[in-house]
């Protein structure tokens, strides 16, 4: 069943290939002009702001790639190659604050993100990524043809309103409402989904769905502050394969970042088992029954800076039902989310007047509750309502204070999950007490326990007058799987304008472990961002 | 009826009156005199030989001020005798202290007036600005320029109270927050500082990177740490108190002589940043060197302080092995360019002050560095809650979005 494909098709590619070069020759000439004058260009109460970014992922192993074709129901191999994510985006920002005389003098501010941008990967059909231009591009090439993708990557990103009367701050439309005191892994930080498409980029306020939501603050006292949150539409964890064409998944696994359970999930529906299975995709509805409610009472108290948070949401992602309630006779899917309810809380605080090896270091922790989630059990997958508590502790602290003209900060964090409830699962087949992780490809390597942990370290240091240069070290390891991901990185800052950074995505493990599936999507990236106004 | 409203009147204009009369001291117009003692020797102004200089005299040491392109222009026109209104009794602190005895005080207490007291505005309820900070390549071309909001607020006249919660009266001393308002590349990025009461007590403070849009505690104990993307440290931007890991000892006292040499003092040196340089009043020299068992960016660091305005002019900072590693020049911006409750209100009292302009030469790399007050002022409206992480996460744009 498998067929070997490895023929590659440069010609047809060679122009959008030269033209990409050419693009990025014009860049690297306009980032090595010097600039240090001011970037936006301000007129009276505007703001306008323009940037370009650029974001290029090449794979460093040189590896087949076995994948599921849903056309002739059966696997392929062909060769990876290295061309993984050429994204161009253009940045740009407008900001509007009327004079208060005319807003019966309440301060309100407007604030406009678009971001329109361009993957020239898809181009180059010869390469990488560009091999499966037909069956991605239409999803991750741009989002300016015509779609908006205002699931996931919309081109207006963010724009809301900013009303803020004293000791209020309301902040309504499209926007990112950052919770928890967590890096790289959340817990509390879900009132905006993530698209997953580039899982390895740090950026939050870009790998962040902006979701729409009214979004009230009022400071009850100088450092109290409730807050409550109303979003009209549920917007759920965006990956890829997860798009659906005619009641069927229809990217497989093509994506270099497929999460590989959803390669499995795909693989079923389109036929892996000699029958397709079609996806009845019911994203809820806006209306008021349909919301997603937050509150959070943020605080501070003897030298604790503490929040309380409750949400009434939905699950994270969308959850495949089996029709039967079994996916051993399961003839069709229900692609669905449920409610769910997550209290919890986060809280840091500094070490003082402790011995001189622990002076300073600051101890943060998150919680969280989640009640009536949903996690896939088992070999057979069934979903199962799962109640799950969260842990994050972290600590940061500077190392060789004494030594270094610019010490290196360092953070170790903590991050477990764990099933609390009880689950009887009878029709979950083998192992039905673990649960599908991310990487589960079909047998018991890719199952969870009910409890799930996992360390990280982050370490980073600036060289040179004015912190031009910034290294960073990211390393994460999963501590029942034993996979790793490592993310060193040196960024540059040649002027005011101009910023570049190079770096590694390294991940290890074995195949069916969360990092470990992406080992063939080891790859170097280069990013840079210019000012253009 | 219309009587009594007429009398509620006139009652709230003589109120608002004597509100604005309690302020403080009249703004000096050159009659408050020049003391004729500053510790322990005979001080005296007289006029040059030349139309516009001063010849002035402290002991056995003298000058010859002279008025240059970048001096306000009272401070330009009065000479070192514009000091005097610093002098004068029934000023708030840092001024509080008689003439006569401001060089008994203590290293540290010096420390807090001179430079902590002298940015935070006590008497204030609150002190805010925009600033531009340059920093330049050894060979003297711009290599970057940050452009920077900030709010100050000092509890120690209770003015600023309702900036902390009652459970931390008695334990907050300061609050300061600042944001980035370009390059794009840090904007947005912003933080709070907080300085305690217990003199025991580091500063502590919180880091918000909008790339992530949270807030960080950052791991403690920063203030000889580089303030984001500068070349200033903390310990020259908000940390400005006696620190606990420092020892200040008063080592002496000279009649301060701006060296030309140093880029601020220089006559044509950023003429349009209007300063008071501290030229001929008598600065008191303090030596700061970490405790020990502390290690620190210097070994030895004089820092001196002008005894009349109270503000600290300058200081050399020595590594290990006594060599000089940098330099610093300061100079204050007067009332009189700054505002009272908004960015477009009246002028302030003369003898407010504000930071003015830091200059840093660091002689170990060659870069250099300019931060100057663009614009600034006093008492504000500002929302209770501002020195929070919900100031932060709003990433005001300017000035007027920082202060509201």
């Amino acid at each position: 069943m498998t067929q070997k494909c490895s023929q590659r098709q440069p010609q047809s590619s060679s122009r959008s290939f030269f033209h990409a070069l050419l693009i990025l020759l014009l860049l690297s000439t306009l980032a090595l002009s010097s600039s240090t004058s001011y970037a936006c260009y301000d007129y009276e109460n505007w703001q306008v702001c323009l940037n370009y970014y650029t974001e290029n992922y090449f794979r460093l192993p040189q590896v087949d790639r076995t994948l599921f074709r849903a056309e002739t129901e059966s696997y392929f191999t062909k060769h990876a190659d290295g061309v993984m994510r050429q994204r161009n985006e253009l940045r740009f920002d407008l900001h509007w604050a009327p004079d208060a005389k005319y807003t019966l003098d309440i301060p309100i501010q407007f604030s406009l993100r678009v971001r329109p941008y361009y993957d020239t990967a898809y181009d180059l059909t010869g390469w990488g990524q560009g091999q499966y231009r037909k069956y991605l591009a239409t999803d991750w090439q741009s989002n300016t043809n015509g779609m908006m993708n205002d699931q996931y990557d919309p081109l207006i990103r963010e724009y809301y309103v900013d009303i803020l009367p004293k000791n209020f701050f309301i902040r309504i439309g499209r926007q990112i409402i950052s919770w928890g005191k967590s890096d790289g892994v959340y817990m509390l930080d879900i009132l905006n989904p993530f698209n997953l498409a580039n899982p390895t980029n740090f950026d939050e306020q870009y790998n962040k769905i902006p979701i729409w939501a009214l979004n009230f603050n009022y400071q009850v006292s100088s450092t109290g502050t409730i807050q409550f949150v109303y979003e009209p539409k549920y917007l759920p964890y965006y990956y890829p394969g997860l798009p659906l064409k005619g009641g069927l998944p229809y990217q497989g696994s093509y994506q270099d970042f497929t999460p590989n359970v959803v390669a499995l999930f795909n693989a079923e529906e389109n036929g892996l088992f000699g029958f397709k299975i079609p996806v009845h995709y019911h994203q809820p509805s806006v209306a008021p029954t349909n919301g997603i409610y937050a509150a959070r009472w943020s605080d501070q108290a003897y030298g604790i800076h503490y929040t309380l948070n409750y949400v009434y949401g939905w699950t994270s992602y969308m959850i495949q039902f089996p029709n039967t309630g079994n996916y051993t006779t399961a003839t069709a899917v229900y692609e669905e989310p449920r409610r769910v309810q997550i209290a919890g809380g986060s809280a840091d605080y500094e070490l003082q007047g402790v011995p001189d090896w622990l002076e300073g270091t600051v101890l943060r922790a998150e919680t969280a509750i989640t009640v009536n989630d949903r996690y896939y059990e088992g070999i057979v997958g069934n979903p199962n309502n799962v109640d799950h508590w969260g842990l994050l502790m972290g600590l940061d602290r500077y190392l060789l204070s004494g030594i270094l003209e610019r010490p290196i900060f360092a953070s170790w964090q903590y991050w477990h999950d764990d099933v609390v409830n009880k689950i009887h699962c009878p029709t979950c087949g083998p192992d039905s007490h673990e649960f599908e992780s991310i990487g589960f490809y079909g047998s018991k390597a890719g199952l969870r326990g009910a409890y799930y942990s996992l360390l990280t370290m982050y370490l980073d240091k600036t060289w040179g007058p004015g912190d031009y240069i910034d290294t960073s070290f990211f390393v994460l390891y999963e501590l029942q799987f034993k996979d790793w991901w490592i993310q060193p990185q040196i960024a540059y800052m040649i002027n005011d304008k101009t910023k570049v950074a190079l770096g590694f995505n390294i991940f290890a493990g074995s195949k069916q472990t969360p990092f470990g599936e992406y080992t063939n999507a080891t790859d170097v990236y280069f990013t840079l961002s210019r000012v253009l106004l | 009826m219309r009587n009594l409203k007429t009398l509620s009147m006139a009652f709230l204009l003589i109120t608002m009156a004597v509100g604005a009369s309690a302020q403080g001291p009249a703004n000096t117009n050159g009659d408050i005199p020049s003391p004729k003692m500053i510790a322990g020797k005979p001080y005296s102004i007289t006029p040059g030989s030349e139309a516009g200089t001063y010849n002035v005299k402290w002991g056995d040491q003298s000058m010859v001020w002279k008025p240059k392109a970048y001096m306000e222009d009272k401070y330009k026109a009065m000479g070192p005798a514009y000091y005097a209104q610093w002098t004068q009794p029934g000023l708030p602190p840092p001024w509080d202290v008689p003439m006569d005895q401001r060089q008994n005080l203590s290293g540290a207490e010096l420390m807090n007036r001179c430079y902590a007291e002298n940015e935070y505005a006590p008497y204030a309820k609150n002190y805010w600005d925009s600033l531009i900070v340059k920093i330049y390549r050894p060979d003297g071309s711009v290599r970057g320029e940050t452009d920077m909001i900030e709010a100050y607020s000092d509890m120690e006249m209770k003015k600023g109270l309702e900036y902390i919660p009652s459970s931390d009266q008695g334990r907050v001393q300061r609050k300061y927050i600042w944001t980035y308002t370009d390059p794009p590349e840090v904007k947005g990025e912003s933080g709070v500082t907080t300085t305690f009461v217990d003199p025991k007590l580091p500063p502590q403070d919180t880091l918000y990177l909008p790339s992530v849009r949270k807030v960080r505690r950052l791991a403690g104990a920063v203030s000889s740490q580089y303030f984001p993307g500068l070349i200033n440290r903390y310990e020259d931007v908000s940390h400005t108190n006696a620190l606990p890991e420092l020892n200040y000892k008063v080592v002496g006292f000279e009649l301060f002589n701006p060296d030309p040499s140093k880029p601020q003092y220089k006559p044509d040196y950023l003429p349009e940043v209007k300063r008071v340089d501290g030229a001929g009043d008598v600065a008191v020299i303090l030596e700061i060197t970490p405790k020990p068992g502390v290690s620190w960016w210097y070994a030895k660091r004089l820092y001196k302080c002008g005894l009349q305005e109270m503000n600290y002019v300058y200081d050399d900072a020595y590594d290990d092995n006594g060599k000089l590693i940098r330099s610093t020049e300061k100079a204050m911006m007067s009332g009189s360019l700054l505002h009272m409750n908004s960015p477009t209100g009246p002028a302030a009292p003369d003898w407010y002050q504000s930071w003015g302009i830091m200059s840093v030469q660091d002689y170990t790399t060659g870069f250099t560095s300019d931060a100057y007050v663009t614009l600034g002022g006093f008492n504000a409206d500002l929302p209770r809650a501002i020195f929070t992480d919900n100031t932060l996460y709003r990433e005001p744009k300017n000035l007027n979005e920082l202060i509201r």
